[in-house]
């Protein structure tokens, strides 16, 4: 199974590099790139958190995976030498209307965007979505979704690793042609449970929870 | 014929030979004699021995004795016999004598014989004599003559003596038996045999531990008046005695009771004692351990558990418990024994025992053992079962938990949490509209034991109205699959949907007294500041005060203190107020946030100054000293004189907001009486036979006649701040009334209630289309009032704006003419820096009025005019006591003031130009989201500058010289952003939070600052910056999520469950897009790459203009 998904990703490494673009990351290594946005929002909060991610997925899983996160502006060329994006913050979200075609072309394209609700992007976050793809909506993904158990065990959906507001954690998915573009982890702080331990004295059993669930997401992300 | 010597030898055989029988029988009748002397005196022996016990060695001689005499007496017997008979003579003779007709023939042959021989007698009658003597011998029957007789006699008192002795020995074995015995080993020294001899008969020697064990004692003999047991067990050294009451009995039952130990006992009674007996304990077999292994009802999805306890069973009722028990020693069987009636036997191995019980109820069991000796457990425990009943599940409704009203939106946010010991089974949602009979609504959830279900409970499909009611409550089942689940259910709640006259109505009778009692405190504490100023002057004259002041003081300080408490919980109430506004849409966000700021506007009434000057106040009268009486009375009066101020504008500002709210309630009834005949509309064209909809239709035609009411009534309270406004509601009432739409829609009522009601609809849509009118001109007119208030108070602030800045630059001409003037012009300069004063002050009493209309001004405005006034009384005052010197700094500092509240003014104004929040305090917090922005954009320049850093490493030269540029570079921008902030900061002043939240902001932004002057950028700086970003973002966020600050501190999160579907939405939010279709089906195509890049182009362009971009 996980030979598969190393299968999987090393091909879409390839694919990539039939592209052709310029300063390609390592093909054989997987790497998780930090979206920088306009709107103010700290696009590199927990800055922490990917760097421990990818340790994580070194130690649990078989994939091959850079020692550094990425980080990655829309707009810039190596934009398509990522499939993953990853973007957080506790503010404003903003894209100009070519990152808006950009970003759509590249999840069209196959990529994976993961947005993780840091407190306080919601708003805005929702109404670049809406410029994204007008056509689609969000849909909560049950716990009995592949997502929560396609690496490890989540029987009741989403883990919520801090509380703001009491809400619901929740795993919200845009689809394209059946397949999840878009994965955003509402009221969940999956990225805070990520961070080193002194940064929020997180219990070790949350900070795990949300390393495996960014786990899951990782490797859902590279198989479908 | 035989010849004489033949004769004589027949004759001597015939003699020899009866001699010889006669011999042997006289023997044997010797030996009987014999014998029977033996037996004589060994009975006599035995019975001097059994008499006398005789020592080994007298018991030894009469041993000898008897054996020597019986021998001795045996021996003279049989010689006397053997002489006797032993010659043929007197053979003859005893022949001769018993057969006389013989006539001593037998004598005469035997004697002549001899005779003949040698030569007296005649051969021939020797010869006849022989002859005639064999003839008679040989005719005579010898053994007749044999003693028959006494040989049988001899034998008869042999074997009666013998038997008599035998039987006597047997007959008293105790005495002459053990004498016999004694005598049978004559040199064995015997003990003497008491007079009491001790017999016991017990059981068998063995008794089960614990048991009873009964003896029999019997006595013989000198039967005793009492006896002793002496007892010895296995661990005493030494016999313990018991002494027990024979009375002369022969035989005595003893029990010793409940024995423990094997012991050894004896009886002793006079001089006799019992032989020891032994009595062995034998331990009866017992549990030693029980190992309950217990197996639960499936339902209870509690795992199986083994117990090793004190044996009592406790579980959930039908669970199985297979009971294992481990017993002292090998079993037989063993059988368990539930409430003294089931038994169950339990399958042995061994020492081991296992049964398999169920758990039907409560009680108690017991287990039986029987080892393989047959030995039976001795007093079962009893151990307890307890049979646990599955507990009702409990449902609690936590949100919300009470009856409420119907939100706008028609969703209800309810939280549902049941619980049960096993788990739940189901949950419904159980309601009921307007009494239309009771529906169910399954809830999901995750089976469990703790259940938490949130559900949006949407009523918006049952198009409800007005005054509709819904009742609900929540069942619970639990998975009891033993005795049937069990269910429990919430109380049942209401849900009500009120109109927006009642909510209105409800908040504005709060609003109203909280106003009434505002002015009350206010009338109060104008007259308090009357009191204290008549108190202060009487205390210069008298300079003490009486006894009966200085208890009216102390009393007017407390209350004082009190009404200062009471302000603040006003103010509470007024957020209260706010909340329940907010929760029910009645007013807008602007007016929201006008209440959020009077509500800290209130709690400002009580400044700390006062607070300092009420406490010195109260101290400086305990100490009774009248100066510093004065003096804090002075200052205490200065400040009440402000706290006066502030109460006077708060509830004129309380009173101004009132009224807008009343304005704004009025447009939003309006649209809400416009949507409630839509909706009725709506169901006549559904089912026009609905007996709820005249219901509906009167209640709407009462609130559309409370409104026409509160309209004109609106227009009184409106005219004193905006006469067009008024004259504008005066209008509306008036055309309300024109319309007759309540008598209208009485009609309708009328028409739905009469069996032909086809025309109510059409009265419906017309009384729609003239409410949605009457919403359009009130919205408008709404709108008029907004844009008119905002165009008065900017223009009266863009005076003030004038003023000051032309005080301002005379504030700069006097500070310079002071700074060159000598001392006789201080005069002139005086009355100058006092005509400024003057002016300022005139200025200040012209903001107070628009203070009075408007919360744009903030406290930074009046705190800025208040030092400028202060410093220009102060140099005032120095130049009229000539003193030139230094008074210029005080100016300037004036002049700084002065400009500062200008730019304040400023920032007033444009928040009055943003009709989104019109408010100073709202547009500082604008301005903290922008400065959130520009420090967004450091904390990225210091992001990338640390990177750089890390490469830079090895590199020094360039290290030098880009290392420090950008290091500048950030410390610049951070400096600026410092001084922003700081400007912020002072117009934040007065409203508590947020100027502490500015203030600790600073603090962090100033120890950047230090960090950025070092040569290397840390971690910690980065940090840092963050963290500020964080806390300004979060500063703005505040007017609007008021307790955002808790909510944002890092607590772990709690999982809630999943209430939705398990499945995904058929479409999965895909919805049909046409053009992105017809993209993909143009880039299909086999065309080269450039020509697709142009495709997609094209496609995304028209995307884009057929879409519409959110901003």
């Amino acid at each position: 199974m996980v030979a598969n998904r190393a299968l999987v990703l090393l091909g879409f490494a390839l694919l990539i590099l039939e592209r052709g673009h310029a300063d390609l990351p390592n093909p054989s290594q997987f790497t998780i790139a930090r979206v920088q946005y306009d709107g103010s929002g700290d696009w590199y909060s927990d800055p922490s958190s990917l760097p421990n991610l990818l340790e994580f997925l070194r130690q649990e899983t078989n994939i091959e995976v850079a020692s550094e996160p990425k980080r990655i502006k829309i707009m810039d060329e190596e934009l398509f030498s990522y499939p993953y994006l990853y973007l957080t913050g506790h503010g404003n979200v903003s894209f100009s209307p070519d990152e808006i075609i950009r970003l759509r072309h590249f999840l069209e394209s196959g990529g994976f965007l993961h947005a993780d609700d840091n407190y306080g992007m919601d708003e805005s976050f929702r109404r670049q979505l809406r410029n994204l793809f007008p056509k689609k909506e969000l849909v909560e993904l049950p716990p009995t979704h592949g997502l929560f158990n396609c690496h490890f065990e989540f029987p009741d959906g989403l883990p919520k690793i801090h509380e703001h507001d009491g809400k619901r954690s929740q795993a919200l998915a845009l689809f394209d042609s059946g397949r999840i573009v878009v994965l955003y982890t509402y009221e969940s702080d999956l990225g805070d449970g990520w961070e080193d331990a002194s940064v929020h004295d997180d219990p070790p059993e949350k900070r795990l929870a949300a390393l495996r669930m960014g786990t899951n997401i990782v490797v859902w992300a590279l198989t479908h | 014929m035989r010849k004489p010597n033949e004769l004589h030898s027949a004759l001597c055989t015939a003699l020899k030979g009866f001699q010889s029988r006669l011999l042997l029988l006289e023997l044997a009748i010797v030996g009987m004699g014999g014998a029977l002397a033996v037996t004589v005196f060994a009975w006599c022996w035995i019975l001097l021995e059994s008499l006398f016990h005789m020592p080994p060695s007298v018991r030894l001689s009469m041993g000898i004795f008897v054996v020597l005499s019986t021998v001795v007496a045996v021996l003279f017997q049989a010689v006397r016999l053997l002489t006797a008979r032993l010659s043929l003579v007197k053979t003859a003779l005893l022949i001769e004598d018993h057969c006389p007709q013989l006539q001593q023939r037998l004598i005469t042959s035997l004697e002549l014989d001899g005779e003949t021989r040698t030569e007296r007698f005649s051969r021939s009658l020797l010869r006849t004599t022989l002859e005639r003597a064999v003839a008679d011998l040989e005719a005579l029957d010898l053994r007749a003559l044999l003693p028959w007789r006494d040989f049988t006699t001899a034998s008869l008192r042999t074997g009666g003596t013998a038997l008599v002795a035998g039987i006597s020995l047997l007959l008293f074995d105790d005495s002459l038996g053990a004498a016999a015995v004694r005598c049978t080993h004559p040199l064995t020294v015997f003990e003497w045999e008491p007079r009491t001899q001790i017999t016991i008969k017990g059981e068998g020697g063995t008794v089960v531990k614990g048991d009873d064990y009964h003896i029999k004692i019997r006595f013989k003999g000198d039967l005793p008046e009492e006896a002793t047991i002496l007892s010895s067990d296995e661990l005493a050294s030494d016999f313990s005695s018991q002494r027990l009451l024979v009375g002369g009995a022969d035989s005595l039952y003893f029990t010793f009771e409940h024995v423990k130990r094997s012991f050894e006992f004896m009886v002793a009674a006079n001089d006799g004692e019992s032989s020891v007996h032994n009595v062995d304990v034998i331990a009866p077999p017992y549990t030693e351990k029980i190992r309950l292994h217990y197996r639960y009802p499936n339902y209870s999805g509690q795992p199986p558990r083994i117990e090793e306890g004190n044996g009592d069973i406790r579980g959930l009722r039908g669970t199985r418990v297979e009971i294992e028990l481990f017993a002292s020693k090998p079993l037989e069987s063993a059988t368990v024994v539930i409430d003294d009636s089931v038994r169950l036997e339990a399958e042995v191995l061994d020492v081991q025992a296992r049964v398999d019980v169920g758990i039907e109820s409560s009680g108690s069991y017991s287990i039986e053992l029987r080892d393989r000796v047959g030995t039976n457990n001795r007093n079962p425990i009893r151990y307890s079962i307890h049979a646990i009943d599955d507990n009702f599940p409990q449902v609690t409704l936590t949100q919300p938990g009470q009856d409420v009203d119907l939100p706008d939106n028609m969703v209800v946010p309810l939280t549902i949490e049941a619980v049960d010991d096993y788990g739940i089974s189901e949950l419904t949602l159980l309601y009921n509209i307007n009494e239309s009979g009771l529906r169910s609504l399954p809830l999901n959830f995750k089976p469990g034991t703790d259940v938490r279900v949130g559900l949006d409970w949407d009523l918006s499909r049952w198009d409800l109205l007005p005054e509709d009611l819904v009742r609900y409550r929540v069942t619970v089942f639990d998975n009891d699959a033993v005795s049937g689940p069990k269910k429990s259910s919430t109380p049942e709640y209401l849900l009500r949907f009120p109109s927006l006259q009642e909510l209105f109505n409800e908040i504005r009778d709060v609003q109203g007294k909280t106003l009434d009692h505002l002015e009350k405190l206010a009338e109060q504490s104008a007259e308090t500041g009357e009191y204290f100023e008549e108190l202060r002057r009487e205390l210069l004259k008298e300079d003490a005060l009486t006894w009966e002041q200085e208890r009216e003081l102390a009393s007017t300080l407390t209350e004082e203190t009190e009404r200062a408490r009471a302000v603040e919980e006003l103010a509470r109430s007024i957020e209260e107020a706010r909340t329940a506004l907010s929760e029910s849409g009645i007013v807008s966000d602007e007016l929201l946030d006008k209440m959020a700021e009077l509500s800290e506007l209130m709690e400002m009434v009580m400044s700390p100054q006062l607070q300092e000057a009420l406490a010195a106040l109260q101290q400086a009268a305990k100490r009774q000293n009248p100066r510093q009486l004065a003096d804090a009375m002075r200052k205490f009066a200065e400040d009440h004189q402000s706290f006066e101020e502030h109460l006077d504008r708060t509830i004129a500002l309380l009173e101004k907001v009132q009224a807008e709210q009343r304005l704004h309630a009025a447009v939003k009834r309006m649209e809400e009486l416009e949507g409630r005949q839509a909706r009725i509309n709506e169901r006549m064209n559904f089912d026009i036979g609905d007996p709820r909809l005249p219901q509906h239709e009167r209640a709407l035609q009462r609130d559309t006649e409370a409104l026409q009411s509160e309209l004109s009534e609106l227009a009184d309270i409106m005219d004193e701040y905006s006469e067009k406004t008024a004259t504008s509601l005066l209008q509306q009432a008036e055309r309300m009334q024109k319309e007759e739409l309540v008598g209208r829609m009485q009609k309708i009522v009328q028409l739905l209630e009469a069996p032909a009601n086809s025309e109510a609809r059409q009265k419906g849509s017309e009384m729609q289309r003239d409410l949605s009118k009457l919403t359009a001109s009130l919205q408008h007119l709404q709108g008029e009032y907004t844009a008119e208030q905002k165009k008065e108070l900017s223009r009266a602030m863009r005076a003030a704006v004038h003023e000051l800045v032309r005080l301002s630059e005379r504030q700069e001409n006097v500070a310079t003419i002071t700074r060159r003037a000598r001392d006789e012009d201080s005069s002139h300069i005086a009355a100058t820096q006092f005509s400024l004063a003057q002016g300022t002050a005139l200025v200040v009493e012209k903001l107070g009025s628009v203070a009075r209309r408007t919360m744009s001004l903030g406290y930074g405005l009046s705190t800025s005019l208040g030092y400028a006034m202060q410093l220009m009384g102060t140099a005032a005052d120095r130049l009229g006591r000539k003193q030139l010197r230094d008074t210029d700094e005080q100016q300037l500092a004036a002049m700084g003031y002065l400009n500062e509240s200008v730019m304040l003014l400023r920032q007033s104004m444009e928040n009055l130009a943003d009709a989104r929040m019109p408010s100073s305090f709202a547009e500082a917090m604008q301005k903290m989201a922008g400065l959130a922005e520009q420090q967004s954009d450091i904390n990225q320049a210091s992001q990338k500058a640390f990177g750089l850093q890390g490469k830079e490493a090895g590199e020094r030269d360039r290290v030098g010289v880009d290392h420090q540029h950008r290091m500048k570079r950030l410390t610049a921008a951070q400096r600026n952003l410092h001084e922003a902030l700081r400007v912020l900061e002072r117009s934040l002043r007065g409203h508590r939070g947020a100027e502490e939240r500015a203030r600790i902001i600073e603090r962090e932004m100033q120890a950047v600052l230090q960090d950025l002057q070092g040569p290397q950028l840390k971690k910690r700086t980065l940090n840092l910056q963050n963290r500020i970003h964080q806390r300004m973002l979060d500063a703005s966020r505040s007017i609007h999520n008021r307790g955002f600050e808790k909510k944002r501190t890092s607590e772990s999160g709690i999982n809630l469950g999943y209430s939705g579907p398990p499945w995904l939405p058929k479409d999965r939010g895909e919805s049909e897009d046409l053009l992105r279709e017809a993209m993909r089906n143009a880039l299909a195509g086999p065309y080269p790459e450039t020509y697709r890049r142009l495709i997609r182009s094209y496609y995304e362009r028209v995307y884009q203009d057929v879409t519409e971009t959110v901003e």
